[in-house]
């Protein structure tokens, strides 16, 4: 059986993302997402929601003992 | 010409907008030999010819240009001459400088003229602290240096290192920092890391391997890195400063290139976009055909380049009209995490010492 495409706007709208509010021409680009580019923007928003709880990487050390 | 004063908190500000800044690693030498030294710098360490520097910094221009050019090294006061014809140009454009110094020459009852002329001819000096530095140059000194300077109007900062947040050495040197400056010198505190020197000492479990791989944005690659010979890279991670560099991260290098040409391939080129946006992790995982096994954040990167069906899935993604959205929600996001990310959480609030309640400093 085929998986049928979610609607990108539908599945954007039931993550919380206001569609209604967005100009138009930005709102036809939202639909006309891929589906791995819905899903990316899914994880986006998932991730915006949990800022803070997610641990920022380690080990990432820097030039010169510059410490940022 | 003299510096300006810019605070710690504005210099950080701009730390997280791509290519706002640029770091310039302008020699490996120090005659410091710290344990824990990230470059593993000695007095014989490499050194290539400051003309290099000095023209690239020559190609800024007033409308382009970066915010902020942060002078690192190894030791880059043993070039105090660089240092000021670097200042000198830049300054003729707009951008500010930012030096940050293991403050070698302390131990001297004077400072040496070159050196307090480039000092006075930058906008923001940053001294390291630590326990491996008190063991060349005493806190006593160091301070000693510190206070001259912000009797003579220098905005200044503190690099601190520790172990951990255990390390009762951290809470100790912030109190005394808090105490002797009046709570008006700012610290970056952070924690030592196993490279370089450290390496050979510093045991630390591997970098975390994610259990859930969610984007996760990069603010190492915010900002090119002039290394050493004049190769410049999107990453500050050290490792890629010392090379090999991976293809996706070499942004050139400046006899070759001017500074609009850097910036243009740090905010255009496909592969670094993304990791700034999703992290390496989201994009080997997502965009990848399982070839690469993600390691842990920046052992990811490295490996992104080897598969060279996600280069394409990558840049066919950063063209479509729903890339800009993505990068504009994680620069957000970039912004509000940043500062957990490069410093010890434990003592954030020392990096807004100086600042007033009204925000003005």
């Amino acid at each position: 059986m085929s998986m049928q495409k979610q609607d990108p706007l539908q599945a954007l709208k039931d993550a919380g993302v206001p569609v209604d509010d967005i100009p138009e021409q930005q709102r036809a680009a939202l639909a006309d997402l891929s589906e791995q580019e819905l899903n990316t923007l899914l994880d986006i928003r998932r991730r915006v929601e949990d800022a803070g709880e997610v641990q920022g990487y380690a080990g990432c050390t820097v030039t010169g003992g510059v410490l940022f | 010409m003299e510096g300006d004063t810019v605070h710690l908190a504005t210099l950080l500000s701009y730390r997280t907008q791509p290519a706002a800044g640029l770091h310039m690693a302008l020699t490996r030498r120090c005659p410091l030999s710290c344990a824990h030294c990230s470059t593993n710098s000695m007095l014989s360490s490499e050194e290539h010819r400051g003309d290099m520097f000095l023209r690239f910094v020559e190609t800024f221009t007033a409308g382009d240009r970066p915010h902020a050019l942060l002078l690192t090294g190894g030791e880059p006061l043993l070039r105090p001459q660089l240092v000021i014809g670097l200042a000198e140009r830049a300054h003729a454009v707009g951008s500010r400088i930012h030096l940050m110094s293991g403050m070698f020459f302390a131990r001297r009852p004077r400072v040496p003229v070159p050196i307090r002329r480039a000092i006075a001819a930058v906008d923001h000096l940053t001294a390291s602290l630590d326990i491996f530095h008190e063991q060349q140059v005493s806190r006593t000194n160091v301070f000693r240096v510190m206070h001259e300077l912000v009797d003579e109007g220098k905005t200044v900062s503190f690099q601190i290192t520790g172990l951990n947040a255990e390390d009762p050495y951290l809470a100790e040197v912030t109190e005394d920092i808090r105490r002797t400056f009046h709570d008006q010198v700012p610290a970056m505190v952070r924690y030592v890391d196993p490279v370089g020197r450290a390496k050979t000492w510093l045991t630390k479990s591997q970098e975390p391997v994610a259990s859930e791989i969610v984007p996760m944005p990069c603010t190492g690659a915010a900002w090119p890195v002039v290394t050493f010979d004049g190769t410049v890279v999107a990453c500050c991670n050290q490792a890629v400063v010392d090379g090999p560099v991976p293809p996706h991260l070499r942004l050139g290098h400046i006899v070759e290139d001017d500074w609009q040409t850097v910036r243009a391939r740090s905010l255009e080129s496909p592969m670094v976009r993304a990791i700034r946006a999703f992290g390496p992790e989201y994009m080997a995982d997502r965009f990848g055909a399982g070839k690469i096994t993600c390691t842990g954040y920046c052992a990811t990167c490295y490996k992104l380049g080897s598969e060279p069906g996600l280069f394409q899935r990558i840049e066919e993604l950063t063209q479509r009209p729903v890339m800009r959205l993505i990068e504009a929600e994680m620069a957000t996001l970039r912004r509000e995490e940043f500062e957990g990310q490069f410093f010890a959480r434990e003592y954030a609030s020392m990096l807004q010492l100086g600042v007033s309640a009204n925000g003005s400093q």
